[in-house]
């Protein structure tokens, strides 16, 4: 049956596969044997992509709410009802009382299309997205380090590492191609380390497993170092003629000794001093990382910590090393890359400096906002206070996928207009006052940006369902009928604004990127892209080492609530559910929420495996399904946030990291009833 | 016997694709895929396989089969005619394996008819597909020995040694002689040749493994570490020519049916979620027993053709063809 070549639509290993369409309907997927990251294997989410397209709960119609319930209209009307209370709200409030939410799941050029409509059609920098709940502190503690905020190597390059390290993130279940190289690089020898709170699945082949108390990260890298400097393990030369402030790194870690670490981690001292042996003496030594870092009140410090560990031991800038952030989304790389940021343009490039803001200011030819928008959780801290007077979400379901959910519920019900375009009725969708039908992934072209920083082509395969639009088309027909006149041939057209503005994205177009895509930074038309980055320099210059110590979670246990509550992601499902959750296969395998909880803790409070049960924090409540699992250490519990029948972010903590601005989603304090 | 060039099978196929549809191996953008063919000049003949089985024609990975409307309830049926072109001969053997499970006890029209509406000209293998191919230890290929309406087999670059294998591939030749010419003596000779030349590179003895298999079943620890490294991704039952299991999903407009993997926890799930397989490694040995098992003991073949797929295309890269040899030499516990 006809084919269509195009890219997985679910996280950011960026796999390659075919859809395979039957009567204009997408009825298969077929993986790709020459993708350079799939290699004709799929995980069960891209084998089942094709399941949520054809769902009958597909958004057909655009939808306006009257008298409390939503009634069908025509894209006329509901496109005039935007526009005319989107211009009403800026005139009695200002441009920065509306505020505009876009989507990882989204194109670049769509996401691109988001940040100019917010910043040139409304004129405010109120536009943010979910990257700044996974990796905004990655992308703030890399470009301090090293001045890239990317995985600084390729997937391909983790099979010959010597040493791979993973922490905080759970590969086999969120990046499962990933683990596939993992695994290969374990049966050709090299020595996996894992580090995080839960024991997992790929702890079954690891070298080491060493479980930390949550939130204690900076704690053990510190550690990690001592050790290493204590045994001369250092990369000498690489300091030297690399990087800076060295001494002070040094000065700070040489306090972290193995039996401190030890107290404040959990991990026993002489698996720190294994551990830093293994990393330090590897010739290629490969940091995993991903959410069990960055996640953290500390998340910028966790990573600059990361960041440390790898320019001392010079496994960074060479092959099959680095500090590499496994990015969540199919396309968050991309849209930080294209600017869906509050402090951003495209590439990177600050609202903040005056010449960016000239330089942008030209191309889209109106005069833009100097003042830095809001981010994520401080939308919905402004909309509860009422100084957010609308919001405009595209794809993304901020009631069940960010922190202290109840919160963002009363939020949004605050705000005097929310428009949510979106392919399903999500639970932040059913708030709105206008809901805009969006096309699926297989009903539009663009590209993603995977995140190895591979730009790679997303193809129609069908004609879109319903009544839905491309995103980027109802987001340029909202800002012309606002008076900004907003318009592209197609997709291709939007990437080729995009190359003119962006540096790192110089040298991509749609027609360049056939053969599996290339990799930014792509300085021109004739560039092949970067493998890998800081090869002979870094970013900017040289790499920085920040002298960082360790601090304690915001919350910590105490008698009322005497357990950690940390969070996180299955395989076969994805975020809020609003796809998988269509999708029969997947949603049958895990259908129902749960806590996963240790043996011994279950013991102490009578609960059996199976047993529905009571988990609070101090902002919410919410009923699971115990697992007794000793894959939790005593202590310690582990929800996955998908559900919203048991939404794990009624309980989480929207404490902030102070650069990242990253709510503390790994850690909070919680109690257990038996109901 | 008969013999047809390179030229002739193409305005063959032209003159078939008058009065059916036919599929046949073309270039997708970057893979050899099976698809609609609407102009013979798109068939590609050298491929070596592709990465999804031919079963998607017969059992699509989704397939609507029952429409509701106002109360009624109507079978949704393809009584379309096809010329299937250039299956290989393990994808083959898999729709063979497979035919008795939709044909005894209670009967399945959806792939029944497109079995019976579809003629199938097969195409030998003549050199490795994949490095873990292993169809000739599963009695497979590399030249398939029946389930064919027409089996060609490459002599040389541009000649094809036809074998007809049914009253339909009888009537092609009848149709169209003029398009073949007798095959002579060194014809033959190279044809049995090339069914009696090994080309692969891996061996495995599935009766003895099957013996050895009886005693493995409680062996928990080796199950547990032969699987250490699932993904539960279902690639070995999806990318299967011979695996067929499937799951029925209703909605409120259509019932269809989907591709279901035995990987799964969800697919033993039951009512008050009670899952009889919760754990991966009762999964992973389920797949074997079935195969090479109580398949083989139920309707006398094994459900594996040898094609080498479920190890190519494992993210977990669990070396099937290892644990089966290291099965059956083992003392059987």
């Amino acid at each position: 049956m006809p084919k269509v070549l195009t890219t997985c639509v679910y996280c950011g290993c960026g796999c390659g596969l075919y859809l395979d369409i039957e009567k204009d309907k997408v009825v298969g997927v077929t993986p790709s044997f020459n993708h350079p990251v799939s290699r004709g294997r799929l995980c069960v989410k891209g084998f089942n992509v094709h399941e949520f397209i054809h769902s009958d709960k597909r958004l057909k119609k655009p939808l306006i709410k009257k008298n409390g319930k939503f009634v069908e209209t025509s894209w006329d009307n509901a496109l005039s009802i935007v526009a005319k209370r989107l211009k009403e709200i800026k005139k009695k409030h200002g441009a920065d009382s509306i505020a505009c939410l876009s989507s990882a799941k989204c194109t670049n050029e769509e996401n691109y299309i988001m940040q100019k409509f917010a910043r040139a059609a409304i004129g405010t920098n109120n536009v943010d997205h979910c990257a700044r709940l996974c990796h905004s502190s990655t992308v703030a503690g890399l470009a301090m380090a090293f001045g890239s905020g990317a995985m600084t190597n390729s997937i391909d390059e983790i099979e010959n590492a010597d040493v791979i390290l993973i922490t905080g993130s759970n590969t086999s279940e969120q990046h499962p191609l990933i683990a596939t190289r993992v695994i290969n690089a374990v049966k050709k020898g090299a020595k996996l380390i894992i580090i995080d709170p839960r024991k997992l699945f790929l702890s079954n082949i690891a070298h080491l497993s060493l479980q930390q108390r949550p939130g204690t990260d900076v704690a053990w890298i510190n550690g990690l170092m001592h050790v290493i400097i204590e045994e001369a393990l250092e990369d000498k030369n690489f300091i030297k003629e690399r990087t800076e402030d060295y001494e002070k790194l040094k000065k700070t870690v040489k306090r972290y000794t193995p039996e401190k670490v030890s107290k404040i981690t959990g991990i026993e001292e002489s698996k720190i001093i294994e551990v830093a042996r293994l990393y330090g003496k590897a010739d290629k030594a490969s940091i995993i990382f991903s959410m069990g870092i960055t996640q953290h009140t500390t998340g910028t410090d966790n990573v600059l910590s990361l960041a440390n560990l790898a320019m001392l031991t010079g496994n960074v800038g060479k092959e099959s090393t680095g500090v590499n952030p496994l990015r969540g989304q199919n396309n968050v790389q991309g849209a930080c890359d294209v600017g869906a940021l509050y402090d951003v343009y495209s590439g990177y490039q600050k609202v903040a400096d005056e010449s960016s803001r000239d330089k942008f200011s030209k191309a889209w030819n109106v005069k833009l906002p100097d003042k830095q928008g809001l981010s994520v959780v401080e939308i919905f801290n402004n909309a509860w206070k009422g100084k957010v007077n609308a919001i405009y979400v595209m794809g993304e379901n901020p009631i069940i996928s960010d922190p202290d959910a109840n919160h963002v519920a009363e939020a949004l019900k605050k705000v005097d207009f929310l428009v949510v375009q979106d392919i399903f009725l999500s639970e932040t969708a059913e708030l709105a006052d206008v809901v805009l039908p969006s096309a699926s992934f297989a009903e539009k072209d663009g590209t993603y940006t995977n995140t190895e920083r591979r730009v790679q082509l997303v193809k129609k395969a069908i004609d879109p369902v319903g009544q839905s639009r491309s995103d980027w088309e109802i987001i340029c027909d909202v800002a012309s009928r606002m008076g900004y006149k907003m318009g592209y041939k197609n997709s291709a057209e939007i990437m080729d604004e995009i190359a003119s503005l962006t540096p790192i994205y110089a040298g991509i177009g749609h027609e360049r990127l056939t053969n599996w895509g290339l990799q930014w930074p792509v300085k021109d038309k004739k560039h092949n892209g970067t493998k890998f980055l800081h090869k002979d320099n870094f970013t900017r210059g040289k790499g920085k080492f920040h002298a960082v110590e360790f601090k304690e979670p915001n919350e910590l246990p105490n008698k009322k609530y005497p357990y950690i509550l940390t969070t996180g992601r299955i395989l076969e499902q994805w975020h809020t559910r609003t796809m998988t959750g269509k999708s029969a296969t997947l949603d049958r395998e895990e259908p129902f929420g749960y806590v996963e909880i240790s043996p011994e803790d279950a013991k102490a409070l009578e609960i059996k495996n199976g047993w529905k049960i009571k988990v609070s924090s101090r902002r919410g409540s919410i009923e699971p399904i115990a697992r007794v699992t000793d894959s939790a250490k005593p202590g310690v519990i582990f929800i996955p946030f998908h559900y919203k029948e048991a939404a794990a972010n009624k309980l989480t903590n929207p404490a902030l990291d102070p650069i990242a601005k990253i709510p503390e989603y790994k850690v909070c304090a919680v109690r257990i009833d038996k109901i | 016997m008969d013999k047809i060039n390179k030229n002739d099978l193409l305005k063959l196929l032209t003159s078939l694709k008058d009065k059916n549809k036919l599929i046949a191996p073309v270039k997708a953008e970057k893979d050899i895929v099976f698809d609609y063919v609407n102009d013979v000049k798109d068939i590609v003949l050298d491929f070596t396989n592709t990465v999804k089985p031919a079963k998607e024609f017969f059992i699509p990975q989704r397939e609507d089969i029952l429409e509701f409307n106002n109360g009624k309830i109507k079978a949704i049926f393809s009584d379309e005619k096809r010329v299937f072109f250039g299956i290989r001969p393990c994808d083959l053997k898999g729709l063979c394996v497979m035919d008795p499970t939709f044909r005894e006890g209670i009967e399945d029209p959806h792939y029944l008819e497109k079995r019976k509406n579809t003629v199938i000209i097969a195409l030998a293998c003549t050199t490795l597909c994949d490095e873990n191919a292993f169809c000739e230890s599963a009695k497979a290929g590399p030249v398939a020995d029946g389930c064919f309406d027409l089996q060609l087999i490459p002599l040389g670059k541009n000649e094809y040694f036809v074998e007809n294998g049914s009253k339909a591939g009888a009537d092609i030749i009848d149709k169209n002689k003029q398009l073949f010419k007798k095959a002579d003596k060194s014809d033959i000779k190279k044809m049995e040749d090339t069914k009696n030349k090994k080309i692969n590179k891996k061996k495995v003895d599935l009766d003895l493994f099957l013996e050895k298999l009886k005693g493995r079943f409680n062996n928990k620890a080796y199950w547990k570490e032969a699987s250490l490294t699932c993904l539960r991704c279902g690639a070995c039952n999806y990318l299967c020519p011979s695996c067929f299991c499937n799951n029925m999903v209703d909605n409120t407009k259509k019932r269809y049916r989907c591709w279901d993997s035995c990987m799964f926890r969800g697919f033993t799930r039951q009512a008050a979620n009670l899952i009889p397989r919760d754990e991966l490694y009762t999964r992973f040995r389920q797949r074997l027993y079935h195969k090479y098992k109580w398949h083989k003991e139920r309707y006398g073949v094994h459900m594996c053709t040898g094609c080498g797929r479920c190890v190519t295309y494992c993210p977990g890269l669990i070396p099937y063809i290892d644990i089966i040899n290291e099965v059956s030499n083992s003392n059987g516990e």
